[in-house]
This record gives C-alpha cells, sequence and structure tokens, in this order.
C-alpha cells in the first residue's frame, strides 16, 4: 500500500502531521506536504488512515498497488 | 409568477436564522433538525434563504466542496447579521473571503510560519509567558477577571510577538478587534475599527521596510519575500495581518475562559489535568474542549457558484448554505453521548472545530499549542480556581462570531 499526496491541493493545515508524524512532515520553505514514508505496511494503515480523514483538503490518500485508491 | 408568489409566501414561514444558543451548547434546535431534516431551509434577517445543514458528514464535504464560494460579494452570499453585510461590502477581504486560487496564493505565502514544526519552537516563549501571567495572577488581587488577567493577554502577546508588533500597541488592537467583532455596535463603530487596524498596519509595514532583514517576525520575513520582490500587494498584506492578528487572539482567548469554566465545572476533570503528567492526556482534553464549545459557531457560510445535485438534494446556483461546524461536532454518528464534555473521548473522525476544507484554520497548530501549555500549566498552579459569582451571573457572547465569556470573575 502507498500514500500519495497531491501538493496542489495541500492547503498546509498541518493535519497528518499532528496525527501520523511518522509518515508526514511539512516542507519548512513552504508549509506543504511531505511524505516521509511512501511505501507502508500493514502496521501504518491505521495510522495513515487517521491523517488522511483529518486531512481538509484531500490532498492526501492511499493507494493499492496499482494505483487504485482505496483510503 | 403564481409559483414564485407562493414561494415567496412559503419562505416568509421558514424559520428565522440564526436559533437561540445557549451557554454551554448549539442551539437545541439542532438536535432534532439533523435527525428530521439534515438540510433544512432556513430565512435570515435580511429575507434572504439558505440551507442550514447540521450533520458532520454533510458539512465536513461541503466545506471541502470548491464549488462552494466563500466570498461575501457573491450573488446570494448568506450574511448572518447585517453589520457583516455592511463590513465585507465595504471593505477589502482578507483570503479567509476568497476562493481558490486567489486564496491559495495568499494563504500560501503564510504557510510555512504555521507548520507544525515551527509552532512547536515557539514553546518556551509561550511557557513563559503562561508562567508570567500565573505569577501576576497569584500575586494580584482576587477576585479577578479571567478573561482580562489570562484568557485574553495570552494569545494577543504571542500573536504580536510573532507578528512583530510592538507589545505597547496591544489595547489598540484589542480594543478594535473586540468592536468589529461585536453584533451590538453601530456598523460605523465597526468599519472605523477595521480601518483603524488597517491604517496601523500600512504604517508598521512601511516602518520596517526601512530595515526589514533586521525584524525576525513574520511581518520582517513578509517584507523580505513577498512585497520587495512584488509577489505580494501592500494592501493585500495589511489585509492578512489583520486577519492574523484578529484570528489569533479572539479565538484562543475564548476557548482558554470556556475551557477553564470547564474544569471548574467538572472537578474531577481539574482534579486528573492536575495529577497529570502525561502531554496525551491534555491533548485530547484540549480536543475535547475544541468540540465541546466549538467558539466560532457562524463561519463556514458559502454560497453555490454552480447547480449542485448533493445526494438528492437540489442547492441551485446562488443559494447559500449553512453548514454549521457547532451542529457537526455533536453529531452522533460520529461522537458517542456528543452532549456529554469528556476529556478522555477519542473518535474515530476529528472534531471540526477549525473547519474544513481549503479555509481550515492556518492557526490551529498555534491555537493547539497554546491550549496545551496552559492545561497543562493552570491546574497545576490554581487547581482551586473557582467562580467568584454564580454561573448565572457570568456574560456569555451568544450569538456573536465568537462564542466566549465576556468577563469571568475567579478566585481560589
Ligand atoms: C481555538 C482557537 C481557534 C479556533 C477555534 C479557530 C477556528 C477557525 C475556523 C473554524 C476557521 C475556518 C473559517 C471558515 O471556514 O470560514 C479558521 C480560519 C482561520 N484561522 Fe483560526 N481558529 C483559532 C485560532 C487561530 C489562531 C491562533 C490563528 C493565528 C493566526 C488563526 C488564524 C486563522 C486564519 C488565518 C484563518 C483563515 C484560513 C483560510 O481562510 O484559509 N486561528 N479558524
Ligand atoms: S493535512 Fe492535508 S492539507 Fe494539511 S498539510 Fe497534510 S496534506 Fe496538506
Amino acid at each position: 500500500m502507498k500514500i500519495v499526496s497531491d501538493r496542489s491541493l495541500c492547503v498546509g493545515a498541518g493535519q497528518c502531521v499532528m496525527f501520523s508524524p511518522n509518515l508526514f512532515a511539512q516542507d519548512d520553505d513552504d508549509g506543504l506536504v511531505v511524505v516521509l514514508v511512501a511505501d507502508i505496511d500493514a502496521s501504518a494503515v491505521e495510522d495513515a488512515k487517521n491523517a488522511v480523514r483529518a486531512c481538509p483538503s484531500g490532498a492526501i490518500k492511499l493507494v493499492d498497488d496499482n494505483g487504485e485508491e482505496i483510503f | 409568477m403564481a409559483i414564485e408568489a407562493a414561494g415567496t409566501a412559503a419562505e416568509r414561514t421558514l424559520p428565522l436564522f440564526p436559533f437561540e444558543r445557549t451557554e454551554m451548547g448549539p442551539a437545541p434546535e439542532y438536535r432534532e433538525l439533523r435527525e428530521s431534516e439534515p438540510f433544512k431551509k432556513v430565512r435570515l434577517w435580511d429575507g434572504n434563504v439558505a440551507w442550514l445543514v447540521t450533520r458532520y458528514e454533510d458539512v465536513r464535504k461541503l466545506l471541502a466542496d470548491n464549488r462552494f464560494s466563500a466570498n461575501p460579494r457573491a450573488p446570494g452570499y448568506p450574511n448572518i447579521t447585517k453589520l457583516r453585510k455592511v463590513l465585507t461590502g465595504t471593505e477589502r477581504p482578507s483570503f479567509i473571503r476568497q476562493d481558490p486560487p486567489d486564496h491559495t496564493k495568499l494563504r500560501r505565502m503564510l504557510t510555512k510560519e504555521f507548520t507544525h514544526h515551527k509552532i512547536q519552537s515557539l514553546r518556551s516563549m509561550i511557557e513563559q509567558i503562561v508562567d508570567d501571567l500565573i505569577e501576576d495572577m497569584l500575586s494580584g488581587r482576587r477576585p479577578v477577571d479571567f478573561v482580562e488577567a489570562f484568557a485574553l493577554p495570552l494569545p494577543t502577546q504571542v500573536i504580536m510577538k510573532m507578528l512583530g508588533i510592538p507589545h505597547s500597541d496591544s489595547e489598540f488592537f484589542v480594543e478594535r478587534s473586540t468592536t468589529k467583532v461585536r453584533i451590538d455596535v453601530d456598523p460605523q463603530d465597526a468599519i472605523q475599527a477595521g480601518v483603524d487596524m488597517r491604517n496601523f498596519m500600512r504604517d508598521l509595514i512601511a516602518e520596517k521596510s526601512k530595515a526589514p532583514e533586521k525584524h525576525d517576525d513574520i511581518l520582517g520575513r513578509m517584507i523580505v519575500d513577498q512585497i520587495q520582490p512584488g509577489h505580494l500587494d501592500i494592501e493585500d498584506a495589511v489585509v492578512s495581518l489583520e486577519l492574523l492578528m484578529m484570528a489569533g487572539h479572539e479565538t484562543t482567548a475564548n476557548m482558554t475562559a470556556l475551557g477553564i469554566l470547564s474544569l471548574i465545572q467538572n472537578p474531577d476533570d481539574m482534579e486528573r489535568l492536575r495529577l497529570n503528567q502525561s502531554d496525551e492526556v491534555v491533548q485530547l482534553a484540549v480536543e475535547e474542549m475544541l468540540r465541546y464549545h466549538t467558539i466560532l459557531q457562524f463561519v463556514g457560510t458559502r454560497v453555490a457558484t454552480e447547480d449542485v445535485d448533493y445526494n438528492g438534494v437540489m442547492i441551485r446556483s446562488g443559494e447559500g448554505i449553512l453548514p454549521m461546524i457547532n451542529a457537526a461536532n455533536r453529531d452522533p454518528r460520529v461522537f458517542d453521548d456528543p452532549e456529554i464534555f469528556d476529556i478522555a473521548r477519542k473518535s474515530t473522525y476529528p472534531h471540526v472545530a477549525f473547519g474544513f476544507g481549503v479555509h481550515q484554520c492556518l492557526g490551529q497548530p498555534l491555537a493547539r499549542l497554546e491550549l496545551n501549555v496552559v492545561f497543562n500549566k493552570l491546574p497545576k498552579r490554581i487547581p482551586q480556581i473557582r467562580l467568584a459569582v454564580p454561573f448565572d451571573e457570568l456574560e456569555f457572547k451568544r450569538n456573536v462570531l465568537v462564542h466566549g465569556l465576556i468577563s469571568m470573575p475567579v478566585t481560589w
């Protein structure tokens, strides 16, 4: 499973970092999302989902190995 | 014609919005509407009709849908009060009232100042201010107005430091800003308050522009990175600074006072925080305070810029929507026993006290950190804090844009 981000949608609200600091950061220069760990294993799925649920702008999602959106 | 006349007559029978809220909760009407009519047409003071939305899921989806505009000059935009309409009709809008891409451009000039990481680096500065304010309270007279002695000065000092506005000007700002968000004030006074703040910001920009690199603050960096290279118009800078100043202190101040009030009312919670050594316990408590009080009660008003078919509800272009975040935050579909204040609450979906969509609060990491420091320290330093007047005598702001307490006499 993979985390993908779309920086053009990101509003730098930092929800992803607050909920899942192990998976996300914000760029110091523009405050936009940086995915720290793109390929995640089962143990990180719940963390990743929490970030996706909290993101206000739809800038991050989870995709399967074929690139299909799953969360 | 006949249909239109009938429609107008029918519209006159629609309930008048806003409904009266209670001290510690949103309008009781939301509870029933959420179940029976999650999309409810209501009438505003000027006869404009808008959709009141009360379920969490709907509120989030609508706030995240860019087919709805936050621009009060867009046709049909629902103005909650006459004063709002007058203000937004005369003032240059800040980015909170603009849509992408203009909104995106202006907001992004500031996102680096409010990242999680950057805000955490302010912790010791905030702790120092909180310690000093507590010392002053402890050595001062009792009873004392908690709002004036603590809740208001803390976020005011913090945001002024961050922006680079001299401390000596805090009274000026607090007074103007309070006037501007009131609803029972002469529109002319509110307009003047805005003019005063903006004039001040304009002068400050001019002053700092002489040697901007000397100023290690948001304004200094704004001048060097944005204004001087020509990315940012001075007038837009003025308006953004006013927004940060206002949004940065009114909000956290009200949240702090209401938060302490909740702890005073729930002594077990106060005790829990007093004994607590874990950051997570405080974090959860702060999130619950944010959810339960949802102080920004009328934000998120938007207008459809095209016809939107929302699960069968036809929202026509030019129709306003009122997705109420305080109603969403009490939706039992997401929050078990939503009317109960539970500082250990956990929910799968987070509350929307900071809004949702592209306008979600820029300052939330800062607000959270300030509240975190307060609720770490206050219950330990002044655990016996209690009201110095009966609850019934407290003066609440009620149907003002930002809910809170006008004053809160406390003693210990
Ligand atoms: C407890 C404290 C706070 C609460 C509950 C709160 C809540 C909110 C909400 C609900 C919105 C969305 C408005 C909308 O959708 O129209 C918002 C926007 C905003 N807030 Fe806060 N806020 C708080 C503190 C702060 C602080 C400390 C700052 C610091 C500067 C701040 C700056 C802003 C700004 C700039 C916006 C506009 C964002 C945009 O339009 O993109 N807020 N806030
Ligand atoms: S939560 Fe969403 S909008 Fe906020 S920084 Fe992360 S990706 Fe960007």
